[in-house]
């Protein structure tokens, strides 16, 4: 998933985005209220963390002026205020979650996972597909009972096409879901990670009908069908 | 304890009462004495008159007294008794006495001698003793009467009366006298006492209110005041002192929860870098480049918490006074170089220039030590907050507010540019954990200026903040 971190606390905001990086999410930092508000108004996130102390707009000011924007992107705020009203007077704002610091980086990322979760109205953390399993929260596939290992990156394409199973996703929402602000696009990096992920999908058994699961529209983008993939089991 | 109207009751009831009755008392005495005094003219008067009765001719000497006349006399019932004698004999008793004889006192002294004692019938009785010559009616000149044998001298022994009369009337009298003037007393107490109490309740009413208000007073209403307005003038200066107490405790309580919550966030976000560090690194133990990294963040974060701890102990040691200063001439220039030194890399990186502007042999008599941390925070906010490029300038303070050698140096001034501050943000300069946007984005933890202003007032040294032409001007200087 693709997260967003404002946090004015450059030490934090880094080892935050290097462990959340290495989990396979792209992360944009942002050290002030301004830029945090300006990069979740110009960009799609799946989520983002929030802390309210923040130089030139706090917390608060640039929540209510996402939510002001029509910005419906799932907001933590991560804070070290833990009084009951400061709580309140951000879900009041419209965040979706507050965590008090310090925190566990495995609440951290529990959380964000919910978040995004509740964002594409999925509410296990384990989603079945055909013959495919899903772990979002352990970031794990079984395909017909036999784990198939991805790479980050090709576990958060799967991932997002399976959270928004049925809807065609854009390459350009992959790569929004993969890749951060800053990263040099690619005109077929994403071609080549669903390849790989089919790829690897044809591999178990019956794979091949787990590879037909992802679908290619041309000029649109994927589209993960399982109602798809049950046709072609009965067409010989 | 005694409470002050009990005590004010207790004393003016003690006092009033001695009061009235020193006043009774000698009241008393007066009515007595003259009443006393009457009695005893009158009984003088009265044995006067019969000595007056007394005649003598030749060798003879008697009384004539009809006593039909003087019915007192009588008998026992009249309550009243006389006795005339001569020296050796007896010349006439009244007939109340019958054959008893009047007490007589052992010497006689004087023409008349008044005593009290019993009188025959019991009672108790005045008498009167009159020595007198009695009227002689003819007698050979130059030849003294002779008194049944005793030859009459005028210049020798006189005859006597002796006058007793009851007292009882006069006693009985004194007695209700006593009576009345000690119910009178009791009474004048009784309420002189309701009196004291009534006055005492309504005069000291508002010291009353002021005490139920006070005690309400608790930690959730050192907002409230109370209302000089209701005040006695006695008391209105102590209403101003609780009030401005209270000011002074609601400021304080302020500070210290401000501080609590402000030392609390302090060491929360630190505390959560370090543990979102160690977290990760020990997540991807294999991983040594992050391993690398997440464990010079876990350095910088302790190096960062020690020096929030450290500017908290200083700041806490300079307020409690528990390292007394040690004044002696700081060289001010070569004070600025050393504190400056730790500091010339950082500044070279953001190509930020002292310019010490202090000659050379300027000296401020201060202690050396405190100088030096004053001068470290000053310097290092200058250098933290400064932008590339920019400038830091010290300066002598005068005792004229210049800077020619005459003048002896009474302090110092820190120059920098500061283009993010407003006049608005310096009453709060000095404020424990404030900054500027209220971010803990920055390496400091707004504890330098405080500590600068608590060191100052150590040193005796007025710390003041100003910003001109976009420079914050920091100046400490003897007052």
């Amino acid at each position: 998933m693709r997260l967003l971190l404002v946090e004015d606390s450059q030490r934090l905001r880094s080892t935050l985005e290097r462990g959340l990086r290495k989990l396979g999410h792209a992360v944009d930092g942002a050290a002030n209220g301004s830029e945090g508000l300006w990069l979740a108004t110009e960009n799609s996130y799946d989520a983002i963390v929030l802390d309210l102390l923040l130089p030139e707009m706090n917390g608060y000011e640039v929540l209510a002026e996402l939510r002001n924007r029509g910005k419906s992107t799932p907001v933590l705020i991560l804070s070290a205020k833990d009084l009951v009203e400061d709580r309140v007077r951000g879900l009041d704002l419209g965040a979706d979650d507050y965590l008090v610091k310090p925190f566990a980086f495995e609440e951290l990322v529990a959380r964000l996972q919910a978040l995004v979760r509740r964002g594409h109205q999925v509410a296990s953390p384990t989603l079945t597909l055909g013959p495919l399993s899903i772990d979002l929260v352990a970031k794990r596939l079984w395909c017909a009972g036999r784990e198939v290992r991805l790479t980050a990156r090709e576990f958060g394409v799967l991932e997002l096409l399976a959270m928004r199973q049925g809807e065609v996703v854009t390459r350009q929402d992959l790569w929004e879901h993969l890749y951060e602000f800053d990263a040099e696009a690619s005109s077929n990096v994403v071609d080549v990670l669903v390849y790989s992920v089919r790829k690897k999908l044809e591999s178990c058994k019956g794979g091949h009908l787990a590879a037909q699961l992802i679908q290619t529209r041309r000029g649109q983008g994927y589209l993960l069908d399982t109602a798809a993939s049950e046709e072609g089991a009965e067409s010989p | 304890m005694r409470s002050l109207r009990s005590r004010l009751t207790l004393y003016l009831l003690v006092g009033s009462g001695a009061l009235l009755a020193l006043g009774g008392f000698f009241l008393y005495r007066v009515i007595a004495l003259r009443l006393q005094e009457d009695f005893d003219q009158q009984l003088v008067a009265k044995a006067r008159s019969l000595a007056l009765l007394t005649e003598a001719a030749g060798r003879a000497i008697w009384v004539e007294l009809p006593e039909e006349g003087l019915p007192e006399f009588a008998a026992e019932t009249g309550g009243e008794y006389f006795e005339f004698w001569v020296p050796g004999r007896v010349l006439r008793r009244s007939n109340s006495l019958g054959n008893r004889d009047l007490p007589r006192p052992a010497a006689v002294s004087g023409e008349v001698q008044l005593w009290d004692a019993p009188l025959p019938n019991g009672t108790p009785g005045r008498f009167v003793l009159l020595s007198f010559l009695p009227r002689i009616d003819d007698h050979p000149a130059g030849e003294a009467p002779d008194w049944g044998g005793v030859r009459f001298d005028p210049a020798g022994p006189k005859a006597s009366l002796v006058l007793a009369r009851g007292r009882g009337d006069l006693n009985r009298f004194l007695a209700e006298t006593r009576l009345w003037l000690g119910v009178s007393f009791l009474f004048l107490l009784a309420g002189l006492a309701g009196l004291v109490r009534l006055s005492l309740g309504l005069g000291l009413a508002p010291l009353s209110r002021l005490s139920e208000r006070i005690e309400r007073l608790d930690v959730a209403s050192l907002g409230e005041r109370i209302d000089p307005t209701d005040v006695p003038g006695e008391i209105s200066v102590v209403v101003d002192r609780i009030n401005d107490l209270l000011g002074r405790l609601e400021t304080s309580f302020a500070r210290e929860k401000a501080y609590s919550a402000h030392l609390a966030h302090e060491l929360r976000t630190p505390l959560a870098e370090l543990r979102a560090a160690t977290e990760i690194g020990m997540r991807w133990p294999d991983d040594p480049e992050l391993v690398a990294a997440s464990l010079g963040d876990a350095k910088a974060i302790g190096l960062h918490m020690e020096r929030i701890a450290g500017n908290l102990l200083a700041l806490a040691r300079s307020e409690s006074a528990q390292d007394p200063p040690i004044e002696e001439a700081v060289p001010l220039r070569a004070a600025i170089e050393e504190a400056w030194r730790p500091l010339a890399r950082p500044a070279a990186e953001k190509q930020i220039e002292l310019r010490n502007e202090v000659p050379e042999g300027v000296a401020l008599p201060t202690d050396r030590a405190k100088l030096g941390l004053i001068l470290s925070n000053l310097l290092e906010n200058a250098v933290s907050h400064g932008s590339p490029g920019g400038w830091v300038a010290c300066r002598a303070v005068g005792s004229n507010n210049g800077s020619s050698p005459e003048e002896a140096v009474v302090g110092l001034q820190v120059i920098n540019p500061a283009a993010d501050l407003a006049p608005a943000d310096l009453p709060h300069l000095f404020d424990r954990f404030w900054r500027k946007d209220g971010a803990r984005s920055g390496t400091h933890a707004g504890l330098g200026l405080p500590l600068v202003a608590s060191l100052g007032r150590v040193l005796g040294l007025s710390v003041a903040a100003d910003l001109v032409a976009g420079n914050l001007e920091i100046r400490l200087a003897k007052a």
